[in-house]
């Protein structure tokens, strides 16, 4: 039986037990609310705007290619990028994809961590993620397996991209375009006489590290290249274009950039600092202004109803 | 025969119980008896995980989310891995399993104690020790004092006289007074001896649950005796004051009363969880909504693109695409996995876990605390100090509901009132005497005048049902100015003291003679018989003989109204009853209760015929109380007025104030009571439910027509006018009767319009009809309050019921949600205690169903730039971690901590309660706002991070591209840091506790995602995406421009219904804060709520 007799038993008589914890009561009063809107909008507004001269500093030059003729799949040919600004080094070189779903759940989730950090894989089932590219005929023989397997690894973007200044051929450095960690950690070629079938002769090779880190978004740009000089003038980019994206309506880019303590040309940030500033600085004035022209008395009685 | 008449028959055929055979295990067996080991819990060691867990899965949510699981086992398309749903099920399930765990076992425990109490049971050659769970039906069992009897017994003979016992009934019914029960006469001249060798054969009725009704047949040889009642001991209840007593068990373990008694309470919902269920399957749809769109662009999409995308669909060197129909089954299903999330999981079993916390809270409360005047007596007669006691809440379910009480309900005697009955003043024969309790008609007989005084007295100290405590001493009487009456009625202990003090003493009574001492000397009356009285009959008499004059007395007292009509013509027409009459009806102006005490003799043959058919009545096993009822009815007649009493009752301390703020409160208050009607309004004044300024208005009419009529003038001369004012009602149980049956909804356009309602003369069943009419006609809710049984059926219809732990027993308390200790904790519990779950709750669920809605609602705008393919955002194990770890423990916090206004404003303003009254804040329209705004922070998540990398995903000055581990890394952080400031806006009150739990969910959130980038075996993906986000200016610019926009409107719009359009929430959280906190401690303590 449960108690059925009145608690009996003395609770401590804590200001925990009774729900008297001393607590902080805060209200939406108009000095601080008008003061806090108002220092809001002078601090956003500046940073804002600094973010968007940076935006606005960056010198982006794109050209896409797959749409020309020359450029079809299996030719090379020359994509010529007039830089009108002058662009300061380092200028970064990426190639750009759209319409194409690196983030396709059945892409995202085809590949096998493990086989790309060296380990050798034996066990088929943990290939299980890269369905449906596992093994060859997806036999279970470990040494049908694909090195690395899955779909990120077989669709990796090969074109090849050099590029001259006149007759210059400009050097382009190619360490350093994927994160520090994902190098040192999370590839590692596995031992030369590992079983398989390999699909990728380098897992540590960089332009492999970048390809698998996967887009999110289907329109991306992928670091190719980094150039350690200024670049102005007409360049010229050869092109070896290997990579078909015709099937699915897919377009190709270079893209010449430069960057800035935020990185890339993007004013949203800038834009968002600025209008969340403005509202935040207009409003406070507005309410500064009705709050000297009719303020309301806080906790006047008159305005409770009850008490008429 | 045909089949007919055989079912007639069968239908004819009295239910019995076979026959018990006395003391012969053999004989026994087989037929079909009870074993007397009990188990109340549910569960046992083996079956516990498997019974529980079919319980928990008849929770409909719960086999939602097992749906979910299945769907993420199976990998080819499912968007999540199994662990994000599979965690959060299992933590839920197992925190439900430990909390039904843990009441089972202590269920487990209690039982097991009472197993295994040890018993005397005779084994054929002498009593030996037997646990209870090995007694067995027919056993003759020893229970010695104190002893709680083992199972239902019949008793045979105790050591007392006459076979007499004294049982505390308090673990079955609540009642605290010592009852007297009797043994047979054909058995309690036995001795003990004789009684173990006794053949005999025991006929019960079936097993029920009636505690106070029992017929059965002793047969010994050929004879049989009938047994009722009076020789059943109950099961849970406890032998006093009496050494020893024999009897057979005939009901054990789950046949006995006490096991067909728990039933558990009829479960009742509140509105609150009444509209979270609709609003759950709200969202239910709207997801089903989004399922349906996810699903048909989908496969748009893959029939355009999807298909001819060959890096998605390469295989060994050819192309194998899905068919359209295996790719809208593949959209359905993960869509609804991956959109399972917009209804909160742990939110049940937070509210679980919440409305527990609540309610210990409010035990816990000191104000809702009493402790007792004077100094009780323990078991062993030595005083104790009185200890403090603590309200208890029985069903929790129902905190958020008291906030929306607008109809109380509440009984008089013993819950206004203190139920101590004290002797006022009495009317003898004409008479007024104003201080009889101290003497005065002793003096008056000293004086050697009479006019009916002695018989007055002689009826007092004769004609009651009381007991003397600790009775069995009674042979030396040496202080018996220190005798104690017990009684179930507190008015019969007034009279018997009244009687006491003037030297007309009450000393005992046994079976066969009542002892009283008059004025020094004893006096033994044969006693013949006793009709009890019962809230029915409304009256009790005592028949006795003299022995001195050898006369037959029938003493008899009762309600007024009854007895009057009972008086001898020659009375009725008398100039006596006249002036009686006017003292009862001045008495009742002063808010007395009134009995009237009644007197007659009876010719001997008259007598010997009653007796006679009297005696054949108590023995018949069908009809039996109709039977005796209908002699007693006919004996009760053509009596002789003796006088009147009046007993006050005091009003409890705090219940005028508590009624006047009830009132204030937009509370509308009904007094119910059986008082007549100057009475009741008399008490109606001085508890403030009447007031002077408020106009009264009364129906008592006698007959349907005449009840009309008064209605309709009621109603033209105070509802159809165009001045709203207020008014109250006094309404008498007769009219009631016909506004029940007939003009229900005309009485309730009068009582919606009245401040207060007095309803008197009202019987006890009318009363839950009542509550009935009123509660399914204004579709309000409605609360009733009371301590006696009578209540019980009130308290259960009403939509809340509160108990007061009274005088009359724990009946009422046991029956009701809330148990409190005395009226004015009401006030507390509705104003306070209710508002503030009603605040805690609403918020704790709107709080819940933002913050999964704001948080997965991304995972379906960020679906239609991955092709539609429900591909997951954040990382799974920030999924599975979200609802059960960094945003479960603020939305707890709310539920238990939460204060919109401080507890001194609500005391000092009680019209602040209208404020939640019409639970504004759990409407479904607030509700959709509050999934608006959710809504509104969805988009501006996924939409922020999206013009963040659009066209542009370069993160840092190296030119670095993030990547969709970094984007859903992103989200993640602004999306959970801005449900957690959403919360820093709701909540009101920021204790200690409350700032660890908001602020701490962010160091979690924080740490997790630290602890998880830095796993690479186990989480590739997000290996050191963290750190590299900390280390990127854009990163700590973005969440925080991301927490403004999004919480800006919020903010901005919280500001504005302030500063605007302020409610008289904002104005006493304003004046609390800019006046009373600073000048006094918060700790200030008002009078009226204390």
């Amino acid at each position: 039986m449960s108690s059925k007799e009145p608690h009996s038993k003395r609770p401590a008589n804590t200001a925990f037990k009774q729900q008297r914890l001393k607590a902080w009561e805060p209200i939406l009063t108009p000095g601080p609310v008008i003061i806090s809107f108002i220092i809001i909008g002078i601090v956003f507004i500046p940073i804002g705007a600094v973010m968007i001269t940076a935006s606005k500093d960056v010198v982006e030059k794109i050209a896409r290619y797959d749409n020309l003729d020359e450029c079809s799949v299996g030719s090379v040919c020359n994509v010529t990028i007039n830089v009108d600004q002058e662009m300061k080094a380092p200028v970064y070189l990426y190639y750009r994809l759209e319409n194409f779903y690196q983030n396709h759940r059945r892409y995202v989730k085809s590949r096998n961590d493990d086989q790309l950090r060296g380990v050798i894989v034996k066990d088929y089932s943990a290939l299980q993620d890269c369905d449906p590219l596992k093994s060859e005929g997806d036999s279970q023989d470990p040494s049908k397996f694909y090195l690395p397997c899955g779909l990120i690894a077989s669709s990796m973007f090969n074109d090849t991209f050099i590029m001259r200044q006149g007759n210059k051929t400009v050097p382009l450095q190619k360490e350093g375009i994927a994160w520090t960690s994902d190098k040192e950690k999370k590839f590692k070629n596995p031992p030369a006489d590992a079983p398989g079938i390999r699909i990728i002769p380098d897992f540590e090779d960089e332009d492999f590290i970048v390809w698998m880190r996967t887009a999110g978004l289907p329109d991306f740009k992928k670091l190719y290249r980094i150039i350690n000089q200024d670049i102005s003038g007409e360049v010229t980019i050869q092109v070896t274009s290997n990579y078909p994206v015709d099937s699915f309506d897919g377009k190709k880019y270079i893209v010449l950039s430069t960057t800035t303590w935020i990185g890339g040309k993007n004013p949203f940030l800038g834009y968002a600092y600025v209008i969340v500033g403005c509202i935040c600085f207009v409003q406070g004035i507005a309410f500064f202004i009705k709050h000297k022209v009719s303020p309301r008395k806080l906790g006047d009685p008159k305005y409770l109803e009850f008490s008429k | 025969m045909t089949l007919k008449q055989r079912i007639l028959r069968r239908k004819k055929a009295r239910p019995s119980y076979p026959i018990v055979d006395v003391n012969n295990r053999l004989t026994n067996k087989g037929k079909g008896f009870k074993v007397n080991e009990i188990s109340t819990t549910k569960y046992n060691r083996y079956n516990f995980l498997f019974k529980n867990l079919y319980e928990q899965f008849r929770r409909v949510t719960n086999i939602y989310f097992l749906a979910i699981c299945i769907i993420t086992l199976i990998p080819s398309i499912s968007p999540l891995s199994p662990a994000t749903s599979l965690i959060p099920l299992i933590f839920v399930l197992v925190v439900t399993a430990i909390k039904e765990g843990f009441e089972d076992f202590r269920r487990y425990q209690a039982d097991s104690e009472s197993n295994n109490r040890e018993y005397l049971v005779w084994d054929g050659t002498a009593f030996s020790k037997v646990k209870s769970k090995d007694i067995q039906v027919g056993d003759i069992i020893k229970i010695l004092n104190h002893q709680p009897f083992p199972s239902d017994i019949i008793m045979f003979n105790t050591n007392l006289d006459d076979g007499i016992c004294y049982v505390e009934t308090s673990q079955l019914d609540g009642e605290t007074n010592l009852k007297m029960f009797k043994a047979n006469q054909e058995t309690n001249t036995l001795a003990e001896d004789q009684l173990v060798q006794l053949k005999a054969q025991v006929e019960c009725e079936l097993p029920n649950n009636n505690l106070y009704k029992f017929k059965g047949k002793l047969m010994i040889g050929e004879q049989s005796y009938s047994l009722s009642e009076k020789q059943l001991m109950l099961r849970g209840a406890k032998l006093r004051n009496t050494d020893w007593l024999i009897g057979v068990v005939v009901y054990c373990g789950k046949d006995t009363k006490l096991s067909l008694n728990q039933k558990n309470p009829p479960s009742k919902f509140s509105t609150v969880e009444k509209r979270l269920g609709r609003s759950v399957i709200g969202i239910f749809c709207f997801k089903l909504v989004l399922v349906l769109i996810g699903t048909t662009l989908g496969t748009i999409f893959h029939e355009r693109t999807g298909k001819d995308s060959w890096y998605l669909w390469r295989h060994d060197g050819y192309l194998e695409s899905d068919g359209i129909g295996l790719t809208i089954v593949k959209r359905f299903v993960s869509y609804f996995a991956i959109l399972s999330f917009l209804i909160p999981m742990s939110l049940m079993v937070t509210l679980e876990v919440v409305k527990v916390s609540q309610a210990k809270f409010m035990e816990w409360d000191k104000f809702m605390s009493y402790k007792e005047k004077g100094t009780p007596i323990d078991e062993t007669g030595a005083t104790v100090q009185p200890v403090k006691k603590y309200m208890s809440v029985k069903n929790s379910n129902l905190n958020d509901e008291l906030a929306l009480v607008k109809y109380i309900f509440s009984d008089k005697t013993g819950t206004l009132t203190e139920n101590k009955m004290v002797f006022s003043k009495c009317s003898i024969n004409g008479a007024m005497f104003n201080n009889a309790i101290n003497g005065e008609l002793y003096e008056y007989l000293q004086k050697g005048q009479d006019d009916g005084v002695y018989q007055f007295l002689f009826n007092l100290s004769i004609c009651h049902a009381a007991v003397v405590e600790n009775s069995n001493t009674t042979e030396d009487q040496l202080n018996i100015a220190n005798i104690k009456y017990q009684s179930q009625s507190p008015d019969e202990v007034a009279l018997c003291d009244a009687a006491k003090f003037n030297q007309f003493i009450f000393v005992n009574r046994s079976t066969t003679h009542v002892y009283i001492n008059v004025m020094g000397q004893q006096v033994a009356m044969e006693l013949l018989a006793i009709m009890e009285f019962s809230s029915d009959r409304r009256r009790m008499s005592i028949l006795v003989k003299d022995p001195q004059s050898q006369k037959i007395l029938l003493y008899s007292k009762g309600a007024d109204s009854v007895m009057m009509e009972r008086l001898s013509q020659q009375e009725k027409s008398g100039a006596l009853l006249q002036k009686t009459i006017e003292h009862i009806s001045e008495y009742s102006k002063e808010g007395l209760r009134t009995l009237l005490l009644c007197r007659k003799e009876i010719p001997l043959q008259v007598y010997e015929d009653f007796a006679s058919r009297y005696h054949n009545a108590s023995t018949l096993i069908e009809h039996r109380e109709e039977e005796m009822e209908r002699l007693q009815d006919e004996i009760e007649r053509d009596f002789d007025l003796l006088g009147c009493t009046a007993i006050e009752d005091k009003l409890q301390d705090g219940v005028p104030e508590a009624i006047d703020y009830l009132l204030k409160s937009n509370i509308k208050v009904w007094i119910i009571t059986g008082d007549k009607q100057e009475t009741a309004i008399n008490i109606g004044y001085s508890c403030k439910l009447l007031q002077s300024h408020v106009p009264v208005v009364i129906i008592n009419a006698t007959s349907t027509e005449q009840c009309q009529e008064q209605i309709n003038e009621i109603i033209s001369t105070h509802i159809q006018g165009q001045d709203h004012h207020k008014i109250s009602m006094v309404i008498n149980g007769e009219s009631l009767t016909f506004v029940l049956k007939d003009h229900g909804d005309a009485f309730l356009r009068i009582a919606s319009r009245c401040h207060s309602v007095v309803c008197c003369r009202v019987t006890p069943l009318q009363k839950a009809l009542i509550v009935k009419l009123v509660k399914t006609s204004t579709k309000q809710v409605c609360l009733s309050i009371g301590d006696g049984a009578n209540d019980v059926s009130m308290i259960q219809e009403a939509h809340i019921g509160v108990g007061i732990f009274g005088n009359e027993g724990t009946q009422a308390a046991r029956a009701s949600d809330y148990a409190l200790l005395r009226f004015r904790h009401l006030t507390r519990l509705v104003t306070i205690h209710g508002r503030y779950s009603m605040v805690r709750n609403s918020l704790c669920i709107k709080f819940s169903l933002y913050k999964n809605m704001a948080f997965f609602l991304v995972q379906f705008w960020f679906s239609i730039f991955s092709g539609w393919t429900s591909q997951t955002l954040y990382l799974d194990w920030l999924i599975t971690l979200f609802n059960i770890l960094y945003t479960s423990v603020p939305p707890f916090f709310i539920a238990v901590f939460e204060k919109d206004i401080n507890e001194t404003q609500i005391e000092k303003n009680p019209g602040v309660f209208k404020d939640v009254q019409d639970c504004h804040l759990f409407k479904y329209r607030t509700i959709f706002s509050w999934l608006t705004g959710a809504f509104y922070h969805s988009l501006v998540f996924f939409f922020g991070i999206y013009f963040l990398l659009y066209n542009d995903d370069v993160v840092n000055q190296w030119g670095k591209i993030g990547g969709l581990d970094m984007m859903g890394s992103f989200t993640s952080t602004f999306a959970a840091l801005t449900i957690l400031f959403k919360a820093t806006i709701e909540i009101k009150n920021w204790n200690v506790i409350v700032h660890i739990g908001v602020w701490g969910s962010m160091l979690v959130y924080l740490i997790i995602a630290l602890v998880l980038n830095a796993i690479i075996t186990q989480i590739p993906l997000m290996y050191m995406v963290f750190n590299f986000n900390m280390s990127l200016l854009k990163f700590y610019l973005m969440v925080i421009i991301m927490i403004f926009i999004a919480l800006l409107p919020d903010f901005s719009i919280k500001f504005y219904r302030r500063m605007l359009y302020p409610k008289e929430k904002h104005i006493l959280q304003e004046y609390y804060v800019m006046k009373v906190k600073d000048n006094k401690s918060p700790d200030v303590e008002l009078t009226s709520m204390k």
